[in-house]
């Protein structure tokens, strides 16, 4: 996968694997996930306190949701364009003005997966040179591929 | 927010009472608190305390290092309402923020 910035500031992810997309086009579904433990992870407790959570939740929540919503429209958007790119490979553009949506998308759903499969730090110090073929190594796949275009965007300077 | 806004508070506590309970806390100065994850990448919570706050680079590194190195660390101080407003954009983002006060 590469990421390449055009004059515009929009943005070609370009050489995308089929993991790459497939874990990218799971991506709004993970954020706008119903299980608990996902809700909770996107929106964490802030006070201490349990009446003065429960007003930040009331005021503050269905903002931060409705926020989320659109990043996850955004996200399903761009992969609308996808396009053949190589014999076994993708790319697609992120236009400029999307750029930030998809940086936060992306740690969306490390953190909800992260929190779905009951992940611990350790997990995330796999051996990519030892992969099980389970479950769990894929989801610890999907999410090194988030994190891996995460980092190339702001390395773009996105 | 505020906690003046809130119905439930005003019912529960009659006028003077409220003045006295409430007043205090919006007056004093309150931490924003970021939490160390395994999830995160150094790079994502530099980039975004820089976006949120507006600090250099090298300030918004260190905080992200303090974050990292000790568990977490307070990365502003100040009104309750600013703060609100700093910890809501932090959890946009997905960092694991939150608010104390100063004193605590």
């Amino acid at each position: 996968m590469r990421v390449v910035r055009q004059e515009s500031g929009d943005v070609d992810v370009r050489e995308a694997s089929p993991l790459v997309i497939d874990t990218l086009a799971h991506l709004p579904e993970w954020i706008q996930s119903d299980d608990p433990r996902a809700r909770q992870a996107l929106l964490p407790e802030v006070y201490e306190d349990p009446d003065e959570e429960a007003q930040w939740r009331h005021y503050v929540a269905p903002e931060l949701e409705h926020l989320f919503l659109s990043r996850a429209e955004i996200v399903r958007k761009d992969l609308g364009n996808l396009r053949p790119d190589g014999p076994f490979s993708f790319a697609f553009e992120i236009p400029a003005g999307h750029a930030k949506a998809w940086i936060a998308a992306l740690q969306a759903g490390r953190v909800v997966l992260f929190h779905l499969h009951d992940l611990s730090a350790a997990d995330l110090e796999f051996d990519l040179d030892h992969l099980e073929d389970d479950a769990k190594t894929l989801v610890l796949l999907r999410m090194e591929v988030l994190g891996a275009l995460q980092h190339l965007l702001l390395e773009a300077g996105t | 927010m505020r906690v003046l806004d809130s119905p439930l508070a005003v019912q529960k506590q009659t006028e003077t009472e409220t003045t006295t309970a409430v007043l205090p806390s919006l007056a004093r100065p309150w931490n924003v608190v970021v939490h160390d994850d395994p999830i995160t990448l150094m790079v994502y919570v530099t980039q975004v305390f820089m976006e949120v706050f507006g600090y250099p680079e090298p300030r918004a590194r260190e905080l992200m290092l303090e974050v990292h190195q000790t568990g977490r660390a307070v990365v502003w101080t100040g009104g309750r309402e600013p703060a609100e407003a700093y910890v809501q954009k932090l959890i946009g983002r997905h960092l694991r923020a939150t608010l104390e006060t100063a004193d605590a």
